[in-house]
Formats: structure tokens, C-alpha cells, sequence
């Protein structure tokens, strides 16, 4: 079934939109949520609250993009989920997405409750436009879906230390950025 | 802020940008495995060659796997010149053929619709190789040698007739450069030819059944009266740019044709839009098939005044691509990479790049586009987007 039509049971209240969800993106939510928590029984729990969570958000919302607006949801349930985990145990992909990404980041500022996390998300946004296609989907393959750096190598081509050192120029460059807007 | 703020800060990433990145994660992992086994390519690759001695069906020759970016069982020849002025034709390991005319790995999220269509036409051409004639079963008095992609046939008045194996070359770096390479002869008495007859009779595969099956058509005859630069034109583009084509660059009816005819002639082949933004440097050739497939090989000029030969094959959909395979050689497969960038008219190309290689590829609402591209020096990502601005691939297809 197509994404209209799946986001017309959804509008129409029909539970068959879940099933048609599931059977359509489930393996690719699951992906997600598996890379970013490391365990499938997480990511199961997460995914089915990714569809409790579309359920009651369409209506009134209307992806654009059915496929990329169920990933980020699945991102941001994966990331609560993991970071209640990471409370109780350090590791994983998750973390250690967190601590190369804390270089951009001189230490817990005090200022962090008057940034705007709409803002945030804009500027990121932003920033990411200004980067090559192939910068950009490095940097997405490892922040935003977590894939290791050996996974990247594995389907680039590149060798391990061509990513880490795409990848921290552009941590770099993130960090001027992030200066420059003035969250730094 | 914390480094958890960013990380989830990152959610706001365009839909565009996150399913770019998806498609790198889910294309093929680019690993090389020389010693593979193959003996799925070779049977597809005997069954090439025995579609030649039938006469009837061309096959392709080239091979659909579960990792269908490479031509697997297709081996790459070097010339190798002896001190004594023979020459030996030594397989490049670190060497692959990428077909322009088979599908690449189809995006996880490519519109459905238009998935729906690439899908049924690679559905067909698998089941056509599942039917292929199989080589441990077919008698042994034509089966192929090791390297062989094509053959001819020549019948004798006692009823025997000669087999001649080849293999095919590089000559030069574009995809239509290739030189054939006798490696064997063989004369079949009228027994043998007669049980080859049974054989086939037996086991020729339908064709016209299969295309019935999938509602496609076969592709058609190539249309043989190529649009070439004429020597005037050819002189006038090195005078303006330094880029210079092979000098036997005339039409077969002995006419010479303008660039604006040719891209002219490009355009309505099956465009509903302008195809190109400018002109380029120069046209080696434009052909096409009576189905609507076509190709372009022509050459642009880079930002350094480097050349760019591109060579482009868009294969419609509803179109089965049977014979007249056409591959690129790429000579340092593992040193290759992979990506996508978005052209200005807004198509997302992925790119498979190799040094001074590069295969652009993008699945259309109508047809599949895939193009070589090659430089005499290491691509950059720059001369790819270039490259990539200068179609308007979004015209391709008929509304």
C-alpha cells in the first residue's frame, strides 16, 4: 500500500493503518531504533510506541515525507529510550555518538535552558545545508542514524580513517558554526 | 548545552538530506571478493553466447544478482605486448564491468509507483535467467571456453559449420571502445549440430510468453544511422575549446550533423522537455532503439578545461532489455566509492565514483538513466555536480 493510502486509513481512523505501517517500514524503524539502542527487545518496544505515537498524531499532521517523518520519530523515541538506559549503563552507539559529538561542546553550559530548542533545530538544519552532498550524508549516516564508522566504510568505499577524518572536520566546522550562531 | 541537545537537535535534518543518507546506508556495500564463486554469472554469460547461435533472441550479457552493481563473472582483459610482438590478454582482477543498461540496487524509498515499474522489469529479467539455458546440461561440443562474451557462426555446404569464441577489450575508455578478440574456433560435424538442434528444441526459453506476462515490450532494433560530428563541426569545437573527437566522426549517410541537430535529435526521442541545458563541447554520437531506449556519448568541458566523456543510456521501463549490453570498464573497483547529489533540475543522481571513473544513475518516473563518466584525471565532487546540471534528466519521459 502506498503512503497516501496508508495516511488515509490514518485520517479515517482505521486500524489497518498500523498493520499497513508496520508492514510497510517496520523493518526500516526497526533499524533505526536497533542502532541507536543496540538491543532488539528496545527497539521492538520502541517501535510499537513509534505507531502509538503516529496514531495519535495524524491527524493533524500530514507527513511530507511519510518515510522520513516515522524515522524521526523513531530517532527521538530510540534517543529518550536510550538515554534512560545510558542513566543506569554507559555504552553503546549511543554513547558514543554523545562523546565525539561533546568536542563540539566545552562542557555543560548553564546557558543550555535559554536556547531555544526550536532554534537549535534550525540552525543544524541550516548547517547541514551547507555541506557537500557526500559530507552530509556522512555526518547523517553517523549522528543521525548512528551507523558505526566501519558501516560507513563498508558502503562508501572509504577507508576507516578518510571517515573519522571527514567526520571530525566537519565536527569542526559544526563547532564554529554552532559559535557563530551563538550557542557556544 | 549538551552534546544529548545536539544529537537531537540533528532531528530537524531535511526529509531530503535523511533519505539521501538512508540510500548510502542501504546501497550496496562496495566489497571485492575476486574469487567469488560464479558459476550463476557463467551460466548467464553461456547463455549469452548460445542466444547468438540461435539467432532468434539476443540475451543480454550481462548478469542480475542479488548485488547487481557489478557485472559478476565478467572478467576484464589487459593487453599484455610480449617481447616477441604477440600479445597476451591477462585477466585485472582489481578490474569490474558496471552495465549502464541493467538496473542498479533500487532505493529502499523510491516513490512506489515508479518502484512498482523497475521491479516488475527486473522481475521479468530474472525470471528470463531463471529459464536461460544451463550449462551443465547443454552438450559440450558448443559449450563456450573460460572468458568468451560472444560468437559467431559460420555455415558450411557439408552441413558442419565453425564456431568462433571471442572476447572483448577495452580500447579506449568510453563504454562503446571495445575491440573483439578471437580465443577459439571450432568446427561441429552435422551430428553434433543436430544435437544441438534437440537440445534447443527442448529447452529454448519463450520469450514472447514472458513479455506477455509482465506487459512489457522487447526492445527494438537499434537504429543503425548514427548522428555523428561531421569533420567541420569537429575542427570548430577543438578551435573554440581544446576538446578534439576520433576523426572518423561522419554519419553513416555520409552527412554531417550540428551539435543542435544532434541534441535536437536526442530530444525527441523521448524527452517532453528540453535535455540539455547547453550545448556540449561535442557529440561523439546519439542512438536509439525503435522501443524509445536511447543513448547519448558526448563531451563536456570542465571547470579546469579538462574533458569529460559522458556516456548515457536511458532504458525505459516498460522495456525489456534483451542483447546489446552495454558496460563500463572500471579499472580500480576498489578503490571506488559511493554517494548521490541532487542536479539543478532537482533529479537525485547516485553516484558510484572511481578516481577518474564515475557511474551517475537515477531511476526516473519513466526509465532508468545511467551514465559513464571519464577524465583523464581523478573526478571530484565538483565535476560530478557539473556534470550532473548539465541534464535535465526531469524531461526524460513522456507525460
Amino acid at each position: 500500500m502506498e503512503d497516501e493510502q496508508i495516511l488515509a486509513l490514518f485520517r479515517e481512523r482505521d486500524e489497518r493503518a498500523i498493520a499497513e505501517t508496520e508492514a510497510r517500514y517496520g523493518a526500516y524503524c526497526r533499524q533505526i531504533a536497533l542502532r541507536i539502542l543496540g538491543s532488539k527487545e528496545d527497539a521492538e518496544e520502541t517501535v510499537s510506541d513509534v505507531w502509538l505515537r503516529a496514531w495519535e498524531a495524524i491527524p493533524p499532521q500530514h507527513p511530507r515525507v511519510f518515510s522520513a517523518w516515522l524515522a524521526r520519530v523513531t530517532r527521538n523515541l530510540s534517543i529518550s529510550r536510550a538515554r534512560e538506559k545510558q542513566a543506569q549503563k554507559r555504552g553503546g552507539a549511543f554513547g558514543t555518538a554523545l562523546e565525539e559529538l561533546s568536542a563540539c561542546i566545552p562542557a555543560p553550559s548553564s546557558t543550555e535552558d535559554e536556547v531555544s530548542a526550536r532554534a537549535l533545530e534550525q540552525s543544524i538544519a541550516g548547517f547541514l545545508r551547507t555541506l557537500e552532498p557526500m559530507q552530509r550524508d556522512v555526518f547523517l549516516a553517523r549522528y543521525w542514524y548512528l551507523a558505526s564508522v566501519e558501516e560507513i566504510c563498508r558502503r562508501t568505499g572509504f577507508s576507516k580513517s578518510k571517515v573519522k577524518s571527514m567526520l571530525s572536520r566537519i565536527r569542526g566546522r559544526l563547532r564554529i558554526f554552532l559559535q557563530e550562531e551563538g550557542y557556544l | 548545552m549538551t552534546s544529548y541537545e545536539l544529537l537531537r537537535a540533528m532531528s530537524a535534518a531535511d526529509d531530503e538530506a535523511l533519505l539521501s543518507a538512508q540510500s548510502l546506508l542501504d546501497g550496496e556495500e562496495l566489497r571485492i571478493n575476486p574469487r567469488k564463486p560464479m558459476r550463476f554469472a557463467r551460466t548467464l554469460l553461456i547463455a549469452a553466447v548460445l542466444a547468438a547461435i540461435l539467432g532468434a533472441t539476443a540475451f543480454a550479457a550481462g548478469w542480475l544478482t542479488p548485488n547487481p552493481v557489478v557485472m559478476e563473472g565478467s572478467v576484464v582483459y589487459r593487453v599484455e605486448q610480449q617481447a616477441d610482438g604477440s600479445v597476451l590478454y591477462m585477466p585485472d582482477e582489481e578490474a569490474r564491468h558496471i552495465s549502464l543498461t541493467r538496473f542498479q540496487m533500487i532505493p529502499e524509498h523510491l516513490d512506489p509507483a515508479i518502484r512498482a515499474k523497475a521491479e516488475n522489469n527486473l522481475a521479468a529479467w530474472e525470471e528470463w535467467c531463471a529459464c536461460c539455458l544451463q550449462a551443465d546440461e547443454m552438450p559440450r561440443s558448443v559449450l563456450p571456453p573460460e572468458g568468451c562474451d560472444s560468437m559467431s557462426w559460420e555455415d558450411h555446404a557439408d552441413g558442419s559449420a565453425t564456431l568462433r569464441y571471442y572476447r572483448s577489450v577495452a580500447n579506449g575508455p568510453r563504454p562503446d571502445q571495445r575491440q573483439r578478440v578471437l580465443i577459439e574456433s571450432r568446427t561441429l560435424t552435422h551430428a553434433q549440430l543436430e544435437e544441438w538442434n534437440e537440445y534447443l528444441s527442448q529447452n529454448r526459453p519463450d520469450l514472447t510468453a514472458l513479455l506477455k506476462q509482465y506487459g512489457l515490450k522487447r526492445r527494438g532494433p537499434i537504429r543503425s544511422d548514427r548522428q555523428m560530428l561531421g569533420p567541420e563541426r569537429f575542427q570548430r569545437t577543438a578551435e573554440q575549446n581544446g576538446l578534439h573527437f576520433d576523426a572518423d566522426s561522419f554519419s553513416s549517410d555520409g552527412r554531417c550533423f550540428s551539435s543542435e541537430e544532434i541534441a535536437a535529435r536526442a530530444e525527441a526521442l523521448f524527452c517532453h522537455a528540453p535535455l540539455f541545458t547547453s550545448l556540449p563541447a561535442g557529440f561523439e554520437r546519439v542512438y536509439w532503439f525503435d522501443s524509445g531506449d536511447f543513448c547519448l556519448s558526448y563531451a563536456l568541458e570542465l571547470s579546469d578545461a579538462a574533458r569529460a566523456d559522458c556516456y548515457a543510456y536511458i532504458g525505459r521501463y516498460d522495456v525489456f532489455h534483451t542483447g546489446n549490453e552495454i558496460y563500463a570498464e572500471i579499472p580500480n573497483y576498489s578503490d571506488g566509492s559511493s554517494g548521490s547529489l541532487i542536479a539543478a533540475d532537482g533529479t537525485m543522481l547516485s553516484v558510484l565514483l572511481f578516481g577518474e571513473n564515475a557511474v551517475l544513475y537515477a531511476f526516473l518516473p519513466d526509465a532508468y538513466f545511467c551514465e559513464h563518466v571519464h577524465c583523464d584525471r581523478a573526478l571530484t565532487q565538483s565535476d560530478l555536480q557539473q556534470i550532473a546540471d548539465f541534464l535535465n534528466c526531469s524531461a526524460i519521459g513522456v507525460d
